[in-house]
């Protein structure tokens, strides 16, 4: 079962997100509200999600900073912007995300861009 | 046989340099030299026995020459400063400057004036001409609204010249720069100092002109650019600075206005883009959840498909107002493009655009074919027309055919996007290409599309025009005519 880390200051996001990939028989398996506290949950989950799905403008510390970070801890992880702020695009594949997305998008849309990156790595 | 004195004078004239002339009393030429003969065009026998002052002074001058001439003989001292105009044999005046030998007989009686004059007729040119130079320099500067200086700095700095401007400007007069020169480092702008420090002290490194802020008289703050030009001695010394100070205020604060209206509208579309994105996401969200319920009715989930579609044409809406901006601030720098891969783009992206509906779009237009000077926004271009032409035809199955072609003369390239959605009545032609003008056949759209192909367009120095696709009947459809300038291999 594909596992599923939400990086978003949004609460409402997290919830729509949480029914959207429990209707695909996907599990979230950890929620962080802001770059910082991203970094500190990634360290301690064992198994590491299969996916992190990122925004950009959080508050403490912003998405491309936490994947700097993240991807440091891990090479191998595999993470998705989704962000409204598409200046960010560059800054957040050269830190090492592996798709930027953004907002609006079709939820249809994302799981095929998680398919996606599952089957080719 | 050895010469005698007279012998030696005849010489002394004939090898002279200077023009010498001899008078009897009554003023007739009994001697003119070489010289005489090269400055007038006379030869000393067509001269010898005429009166100087019939043939050689102008009218104008002659009265006062006569009396100058008598009071030489009188052997008072001349009224008139010694610098004459003569005629030359063509009639041209020129200008000598005379020095007098009295010749006297054995007997002590006058018997002849000699003349001895240097033709200073180019000098005097020279005199003039610089002398309407500077007067016309000064009329200049005096009248000029900018502020022009001339600033020595040995033996010690000093103001050599400020135009009056210069009291316009700031409140201090010329007298005030002239009187204490350091007075320009006083009312500087103290964030200018330095750079009116460095443009004295290296001029060189000063490239450009230089914009200087100044603390006028009444507390005002000024801006001037400075355009100095340097002035070195022989050995490559800074010895002085000739410039000119033009007031920039007005510019100055149009500027700063302009770049707070761009800090505004990039505030207000960065709010509008980020934060109606992430409001966007979450209704899409909500929606798609209830979308894929099943307990939702189904007699309900054409309505709920609406509600995303008009989620996706705000995001869309957004995004072109992200472009609008882009493309008023973004700077212009056309390359050389290939129109194949930025319409093949819009294609792909009008389908995304508009999954329920069926896209078919037709083309001539081949790789390598059409070039045309333009940039990224060429595919903003073509989704705007594929977007527009898919999104007002209300049928399943949208069909376009864009055709492109080269102008007789190899100038223009000209695109054709035809559909076959409902057309435009002539009536609304003329103002389907304005924002506020966006209800068309019913239909109402944000409008923005057709500005932002026209934008774009003027970026690239093109035209669009809309006809119909079938000459007469607008109902059969449109056909949006683009002109961009053609660039050849």
């Amino acid at each position: 079962m594909t596992s599923i880390f939400i990086v978003d200051d949004d609460e409402n996001l997290h919830r729509a997100y949480q029914s959207l990939f429990s209707m695909k028989g996907f599990t979230v398996i950890a929620n962080a509200y802001d770059g910082a506290q991203a970094v500190t949950i990634f360290n301690q989950l064992n198994p590491r999600p299969d996916i992190l799905i990122m925004d950009y403008r959080m508050p403490i510390k912003d998405g491309v900073s936490a994947t700097r970070e993240i991807t440091q801890i891990d090479p191998t992880s595999k993470i998705i912007f989704l962000s409204a702020d598409e200046t960010a695009r560059d800054l957040a594949l050269q830190a090492g995300a592996i798709s930027f997305l953004i907002k609006p998008v079709r939820f249809t849309y994302l799981i095929k861009t998680i398919e996606d990156i599952l089957h080719d790595h | 046989m050895q010469k005698g004195p007279k012998d030696r004078f005849e010489q002394l004239v004939e090898t002279a340099d200077a023009l010498i002339v001899s008078m009897n009393l009554r003023g007739y030429i009994t001697l003119f030299n070489r010289v005489c003969e090269e400055v007038t065009g006379y030869s000393q026998k067509e001269v010898v026995g005429k009166s100087v002052f019939s043939l050689f002074i102008p009218e104008e001058d002659r009265a006062k020459m006569k009396k100058w001439f008598k009071q030489l003989k009188e052997g008072k001292p001349p009224e008139y400063p010694p610098v004459a105009r003569w005629k030359t044999k063509t009639g041209e005046l020129r200008v000598a400057r005379w020095r007098n030998a009295l010749l006297y007989d054995d007997e002590r009686n006058l018997k002849e004036i000699v003349g001895i004059g240097i033709d200073i007729t180019e000098h005097q040119r020279a005199v003039e001409k610089l002398q309407a130079s500077e007067a016309l320099f000064r009329l200049l500067a005096e009248n000029a609204q900018e502020a022009i200086y001339l600033y020595s700095f040995v033996p010690k700095p000093k103001f050599d010249y400020v135009s009056p401007a210069v009291e316009t400007m700031t409140g201090y007069s010329p007298d005030e720069f002239y009187a204490k020169p350091e007075l320009v480092f006083k009312i500087v702008h103290p964030k200018d100092q330095a750079a009116l420090l460095r443009s004295h002290e290296d001029p060189r490194s000063v490239t450009g002109p230089n914009e200087i802020r100044w603390v006028c008289k009444d507390g005002k703050v000024i801006w001037t650019e400075l355009k100095s030009t340097p002035i070195y001695d022989e050995d490559g010394a800074l010895v002085a600075l000739q410039g000119v100070a033009r007031d920039i205020t007005a510019r100055k604060e149009t500027e700063e206005e302009m770049q707070r209206a761009r800090n505004l509208a990039e505030f207000l579309v960065d709010l509008m883009a980020h934060d109606l994105n992430n409001i966007n996401q979450g209704i899409m969200s909500a929606l798609e959840i209830l979308q894929h319920d099943p307990s939702f009715p189904e007699t309900l989930i054409e309505r709920l498909q609406g509600a995303l579609n008009q989620v996706e044409r705000s995001a869309g809406l957004i995004d072109n107002v992200k472009r609008f901006q882009r493309i008023d601030f973004e700077p212009i720098q056309l390359k050389r493009m290939d129109i194949f891969e930025p319409l093949e783009s819009a294609i792909q992206a009008t389908k995304l655009a508009f999954p329920e509906k069926t896209l078919l779009v037709t083309t001539n237009v081949k790789k390598q074919q059409h070039f045309v000077q333009a940039d990224n926004f060429l595919t903003d271009l073509f989704f705007n027309m594929l977007h527009n032409a898919s999104k007002y035809d209300r049928s399943d199955r949208v069909t376009i055919d864009v055709r492109a072609s080269t102008s007789p003369d190899k100038s223009f390239l000209k695109i054709q996007i035809m559909d076959q959605g409902p057309g435009i009545p002539d009536s609304e032609k003329p103002r389907i290409f304005s924002r506020l003008a966006s209800r068309i056949s019913g239909v109402k759209g944000s409008g923005i599309g057709l500005t932002l192909v026209t934008r774009i367009l003027q970026r690239y120095g093109g035209e669009v025009e809309v006809a119909n696709r079938v000459e007469g009947d607008h109902t059969k459809g449109a056909n949006f005519i683009l002109t961009l300038p053609l660039r050849r291999n």
